[in-house]
């Protein structure tokens, strides 16, 4: 009797403890929730916008700030404070269902872009209204929001994700010397904490899981369920390309048999690989190295048309971006403690730091990467 | 031979049939070809009703076909009404506006079905909510 109480004393003892360790961490709880259900919530607060107000927000960062953007800011401004309470929370889970392919669906990402946009607009007008602070509030949500909307490693919110943080840097340059230091230092330290996108290579190997390992999967399992199904299969993957390119319709009746298409579909599984491979070269060795292999593949597998990712476009977004960072980082440098700050920020596409352009109002600062024959550049002020 | 069994025997071979008579012959090749080109016209609605029939079949089976792959095909341009991977992809792999405008579709769906109410303004003014402590409320 006495050993069996002990034994429960024992338990106890083992189990409490466990218990209270296993609690999740409610401590914080304006941080603990999922800022993805707090998106949806200003998705669903989106304003019912018509086509001229579409115009207005496609050029958010041109369009003057009058009655009509006073509105149309107005009819978003629940969905702008949702926003806001998104990004205090710790984590973002979008909770996307991956295993269905091509056809994984992917509603956040139109509504990410244009609550983005309205939040640029709402940063242009704060600071234009002297609501600095404001301002800062929103820039900081915007740019978490984009970093929540590249979460996912797929390429194109990894795009989306670049677009919205690109708005938000250009929503703020032409106030940002005209910060003060609290202002200044908030913003350069939630940045630098923030969490990051995936990695388009990352993104690589997802498109390579679930687009051309979702198509191996489903042939042989349809055709398993069902001799000759795989067809189905094979022509709703390809329909869309050929749709769009009527040479293609011969490339997908050459491919007579089951066996064909799985051994099309297999083998391109090693092209991604070869395509993350090339992110592993130094910047200078990349040029032309993804359209090869994309040209390469497409030659000879039917299937690359349809599956394989535009990699060479993201690519370079995510070049502009990475330069796009680092400009936004020397720019805040320099905005909160001198021009002597530019040496603490690299160009990642050149030797040093960025070329520095003092202007009447504010600096500019140059970067040596060239995009379509034009410098990466950052303007501060005016 | 006065046994009567042999008299019957005799009269039943006395009955034998006669030869049959060219004209009973022509008369019932007459009559046998009437019959089997009677026959023949009746089967013939049988036959066109058949071929029709199979005709038919035929016809269906390959608008069937066709229109599976219609059905597909539409199936297919249905895909970029979705905002699926699949549609972005293919997006991306086109010109480089086709992602922004697959996007801004997209978009413009969203904010279209978003609902009347959120076309209102978001917080109620100061003074709307004093008109309404004040019972002043229309």
């Amino acid at each position: 009797m006495t050993t069996i109480v002990r034994m429960c004393v024992v338990s106890l003892l083992v189990f409490i403890p466990a218990c209270t360790w296993a609690q999740p961490a409610t401590d914080k709880p304006l941080q603990s929730g999922n800022a993805a259900v707090k998106y949806w919530q200003a998705f669903a607060h989106l304003p019912v916008i018509d086509e001229r107000q579409e115009k207005m927000l496609e050029n958010w960062n041109t369009i003057p700030l009058d009655a009509e953007a006073s509105k149309l800011l107005q009819s978003a401004q629940a969905s702008l404070r949702c926003m806001i309470r998104a990004a205090g929370c710790t984590q973002c889970y979008w909770d996307l269902e991956y295993d269905e392919g091509p056809g994984l669906l992917m509603p956040h990402i139109a509504r990410c872009r244009t609550l983005g946009r309205l939040a640029a607009l709402q940063i242009r007008s704060d600071f234009v209204q002297g609501k600095a602070d404001s301002g800062v509030d929103c820039l900081l949500a915007l740019i978490q929001l984009a970093r929540n909307t590249g979460r996912d490693p797929l390429l194109i919110s990894i795009l989306v994700g670049y677009s919205i943080e690109s708005n938000a840097m250009e929503a703020v340059g032409p106030y940002l010397a005209g910060l003060n230091q609290a202002q200044l230092q908030r913003i350069s330290s939630r940045y630098t904490s923030m969490s990051q996108m995936a990695l388009v290579q990352q993104a690589v190997f997802t498109e390579k899981t679930y687009m051309n390992g979702w198509l191996n999967k489903r042939l042989e399992a349809v055709e398993k369920n069902k001799p000759g199904s795989w067809r189905d299969v094979w022509i709703s993957v390809l329909m869309p390309v050929a749709d769009k390119h009527e040479s293609y319709h011969d490339r997908i009746k050459q491919v007579a048999s089951y066996e064909k298409a799985l051994q099309l579909s297999t083998e391109l599984s090693p092209v991604y690989d070869q395509l993350a491979q090339v992110f592993d070269l130094p910047f200078a060795e990349r040029a032309g190295r993804f359209e090869e292999l994309i040209q390469q593949a497409r030659k000879s597998n039917a299937l690359a048309e349809a599956l394989l990712p535009a990699i060479h476009k993201v690519a370079s977004a995510q070049n502009r971006y990475q330069v796009r960072q680092a400009l936004f980082r020397a720019a805040l440098a320099i905005a909160e403690k001198g021009p002597e700050q530019l040496k603490t920020v690299a160009d990642p596409f050149g030797n040093g730091p960025f070329e520095y352009r003092k202007l009447p109002e504010g600096f500019e600062l140059v970067s040596k990467l060239r995009i379509a024959d034009q410098p990466v550049s950052y303007l501060v002020g005016k | 031979m006065n046994d009567p069994e042999y008299t019957l025997e005799a009269e039943l071979a006395a009955w034998q049939p006669g030869p049959v008579s060219p004209d009973l012959w022509k008369r019932i090749g007459n009559e046998l070809s009437r019959k089997q080109l009677q026959s023949h016209i009746h089967r013939l609605p049988w036959f066109f009703g058949s071929a029709a029939a199979a005709a038919c079949l035929l016809l269906a089976v390959l608008l069937y076909q066709k229109h599976e792959e219609a059905g597909k095909r539409v199936d297919a341009s249905l895909q970029d009404l979705l905002p699926t991977l699949g549609a972005y992809g293919r997006a991306l792999s086109q010109t480089p506006d086709a992602l922004d405008q697959l996007l801004d579709r997209h978009a413009a769906s969203t904010t279209i079905h978003a609902g009347v109410e959120t076309n209102q303004p978001a917080f109620l003014t100061s003074s709307t909510v004093l008109q309404e402590l004040k019972g002043n409320h229309p």
